[in-house]
């Protein structure tokens, strides 16, 4: 299933990131694909902030994963941009120590295929700067809402 | 032969400082978080129980799994930093040998489980012999229905030790001349032991290629000339 979703502004990928808080669950991992700039940290930061993470969610570029224990949920935040191999994805150990919460990676389609059943969110910039956010989930995921991030 | 074992591979972390076969210090803690915090002290308690120096050390033989990746990787981490400070040797071994080499059985085959999380188990299959054992099925991934289905055409009795309860309950359910028995992780005497089969053989490589086990692609190398490639995005879609 995939759901389209445009948002002309940042604060719309933003709040699409809140919307879609409510319908996640333990061990739920989300792949994130797209340029440089184009929404990630900030798709994240909604994320948190809907799970209830006190305080911001910079960039996870250069120390890789942070966690954030505070919410309704466990939220790891990995980016993968800085790795060169799957070994050194497999070495930052996310795979189990995210199992009892919601890991979300940035390029993710970089370890797609070491990550287990997951939801791709991919963004596309426009030439007016809109983001197209496409949600691409797995069969797994076919009983949750995921209309309602179009609302 | 001063031997310092220690697993992290399973929610139980365990060390054990060994001379030879002979185990003279040993601790234990079941937590799935808290390796690094364990180890250390661990350590710390044994040395001191067992009156041991730090250079008397001739070999750390460590858990490289199958199992947790963040606990074999505080594992690793320590026993390649006592080995790169005193120049003892690191001497890998696995989650399953040591899981086998205490189970109880004198004729059954046995399978040991190590959880991995996220659905995913690892095992091997090993035979009894006088002495020990020797593995006849490989280390593999694999599911617990997957497991149960190839565990069902097998005809030979069969003994699971290890983590059987992450299999699911009921999971066993309908199997025949399949047994479940202790332990459930491994511990680093018995590590230490499958640790010194290694070392006789003479097999312990350089400190620094001692790697964890993670039975998926590790080695591949992320293609970023493509994925960063404005022109990724689109010949990727529809």
């Amino acid at each position: 299933m995939t759901i389209r979703v445009v948002c002309p502004t940042a604060e719309d990928t933003y709040a699409v990131a809140t919307r879609l808080a409510p319908l996640l669950r333990s061990g739920d991992v989300i792949a994130l694909s797209g340029p440089l700039g184009c929404g990630k940290t900030l798709f994240t930061g909604g994320l948190a902030a809907a799970l209830g993470v006190d305080g911001p969610v910079p960039s996870p570029t250069f120390v890789l994963e942070r966690r954030y224990d505070d919410g309704f949920l466990p939220l790891v935040h990995v980016d993968v941009y800085r790795l060169g191999s799957y070994n050194e994805f497999l070495d930052l150990g996310v795979l189990d120590s995210a199992a009892d919460g919601v890991l979300v990676v940035e390029w993710g389609e970089a370890v797609e295929s070491l990550l287990p059943e997951h939801l791709l969110v991919r963004f596309e910039v426009g030439s007016d700067g809109e983001r197209l956010l496409r949600f691409v989930a797995p069969p797994s995921w076919r009983s949750r809402p995921l209309e309602e991030l179009a609302a | 032969m001063k031997i310092v074992a220690i697993t992290t591979s399973t929610p139980a972390s365990s060390v054990a400082l060994a001379d030879g076969l002979r185990v003279v210090a040993s601790a234990e803690n079941v937590n799935a978080r808290g390796h690094a915090d364990f180890v250390v002290a661990a350590l710390d308690f044994c040395m001191r129980t067992a009156k041991w120096s730090p250079e008397e050390i001739e070999s750390v033989v460590v858990d490289v799994g199958p199992g947790l990746y963040t606990g074999i990787r505080v594992g690793i981490s320590v026993a390649q930093g006592i080995g790169a400070s005193v120049g003892a040797q690191v001497t890998p071994a696995s989650s399953l040998d040591a899981l086998a080499l205490r189970a109880a059985t004198g004729r059954r085959r046995i399978f040991p489980v190590v959880d991995v999380r996220r659905g995913e188990v690892a095992i091997a299959g090993y035979s009894p012999l006088p002495g020990g054992v020797v593995r006849d099925h490989p280390v593999e991934l694999t599911t617990p229905d997957r497991l149960v289905a190839m565990l069902s055409t097998h005809r030979e009795e069969t003994l699971l030790v290890g983590d059987v309860p992450a299999l699911g309950k009921g999971a066993l359910a309908g199997l025949r001349g399949v047994r479940v028995g202790r332990p459930r992780y491994p511990t680093a005497e018995a590590l230490a032991e499958a640790g010194l089969g290694v070392l006789e053989r003479g097999e312990a490589p350089h400190p620094d290629a001692v790697r964890p086990v993670y039975l998926r692609d590790a080695d591949v190398n992320i293609n970023w000339k493509r994925l960063r490639s404005p022109f990724y995005a689109d010949s990727e879609h529809d």
